[in-house]
């Protein structure tokens, strides 16, 4: 009895219609439920023609009409957000990777007019507009960086730990923008410009305090507290030398070293969170 | 892909589709159309439910580990080899008790403030 029904022309031309909609799926989607859902229409097709006839046909196609155009845009949507946050947490990857390059390569050229300063390296033709381009891109880079590590790893660090760096994504190049716009009339406002990395950095330290707890990383957790403690601490050190006899930046040496471990942990961290962004996507593609 | 650390409690509360998808599973393994039936009857119709909803919903419930695909036919001579049957995980069982405890919380509550009459009545 079913076979015969299924010969049916209005059924086999809506199955036929059905099969032909069903492209309208994303390809994984339809390349994994596609066969089931036809097979499952074609059910409710021989159910909704022996209930009521052509009747129950025309009740059958107006409430998949709805549950057709609510699934589509369901999953379309769902799959467009797989693809943006996987895209968005690898370019925020590499963002970290080069706030790292940006921040050492600040310091270097600081550290080595400093200490030599008949050559004039700060204002040499090559190091310049890298110079520059490093101080203004540096804050907005590891803004990127942060937002990238609480998209990918903020649920499993806990809410405080997402927390921590969305303050850190928000507030550093917040401060960092009054330092740009204020220096312009009063040029003692420009270290907020230095002070907003720093408070970046600092959350970023914070969130690595809880990620040694919640272990968010598929490895590295102590990553993101080793390269986010360093500015904040060199930066107070400094702010508390320079108030008690107006010496600051005296000792560059002792300096080096813990740079040298904040940039070695923002390109890793950064690394690992790009990676992880391929993991991501592999699992949402599955 | 079952999450095996997810939380129970993280999931709830649940969709009206993934609760009644649940549901129609706690007592035993069903194909796609099989759900259907059962939650069309089980909700009176309220919760339609088409192709495009069901396989989406079941795709994130696999995806989450709340269900997973049975290898078990329940009477291969009348079955249809081509479909998949459906069964809830341990977590599943797990998320769909603690929802359904959260439920019948509420609807103590609101029977406490004299909202359900009509069970009361029939109770009496």
């Amino acid at each position: 009895m079913a076979a015969h029904l299924e010969d049916l022309p209005s059924i086999a031309r809506s199955v036929k219609f059905y099969r032909f909609l069903l492209v309208l799926y994303p390809a994984d989607f339809r390349q994994e439920y596609s066969g089931q859902m036809l097979q499952l229409f074609r059910d409710c097709c021989l159910r909704a023609y022996r209930q009521n006839g052509l009747l129950g046909m025309v009740r059958l196609w107006a409430v998949t009409f709805i549950d057709l155009v609510s699934s589509l845009i369901k999953e379309h949507m769902q799959k467009e957000t797989n693809m943006s946050k996987s895209t968005f947490i690898r370019i925020s990857g590499w963002a970290l990777v080069l706030a790292g390059v940006a921040f050492f390569l600040i310091f270097l050229v600081y550290y080595l007019d400093e200490a030599n300063p008949l050559l004039h390296i700060m204002s040499a033709y090559y190091v310049t507009p890298l110079y520059i381009s490093a101080f203004y891109a540096g804050p907005l880079l590891l803004s990127a960086g942060l937002l990238g590590l609480r998209t990918r790893y903020g649920e499993t660090a806990s809410p405080a730990g997402s927390g921590m760096l969305l303050f850190g994504a928000l507030a550093g190049p917040a401060l960092s923008l009054v330092g740009i716009i204020g220096s312009a009339s009063n040029d003692s406002l420009w270290i907020y410009h230095i002070y907003g990395p720093s408070v970046s950095m600092l959350f970023l330290a914070v969130f690595g305090i809880i990620a040694l707890d919640s272990k968010p990383l598929p490895r590295g957790n102590a990553l993101p507290l080793l390269a986010g403690i360093v500015l904040p601490v060199i930066m107070g050190v400094g702010l508390i030398l320079g108030a008690i006899d107006g010496v600051i930046d005296r000792h560059p040496l002792v300096l080096y070293a813990p740079l040298a471990i904040q940039f070695l942990s923002m390109v890793a961290l950064g690394i690992i969170l790009q990676g992880d962004a391929s993991e991501q996507e592999s699992l949402a593609a599955a | 892909m079952a999450n095996t650390l997810t939380n129970p409690e993280d999931l709830l509360p649940l969709t009206p589709a993934v609760f009644n998808i649940l549901l129609a599973l706690a007592d035993g393994e069903k194909h796609g159309y099989g759900i259907m039936q059962e939650v069309e009857a089980n909700t009176n119709g309220q919760i339609p439910m088409g192709p495009g909803t069901l396989y989406g919903s079941i795709k994130r419930m696999l995806k989450a580990g709340l269900i997973k695909e049975s290898d078990e036919r329940p009477d291969p001579s009348m079955d249809d080899q081509r479909r998949k049957y459906y069964q809830l995980s341990g977590l599943g069982q797990q998320v769909l008790r603690l929802e359904v405890e959260r439920l019948a919380a509420q609807v103590q509550v609101a029977r406490a403030k004299n909202l359900l009459t009509y069970g009361q009545e029939g109770r009496t």
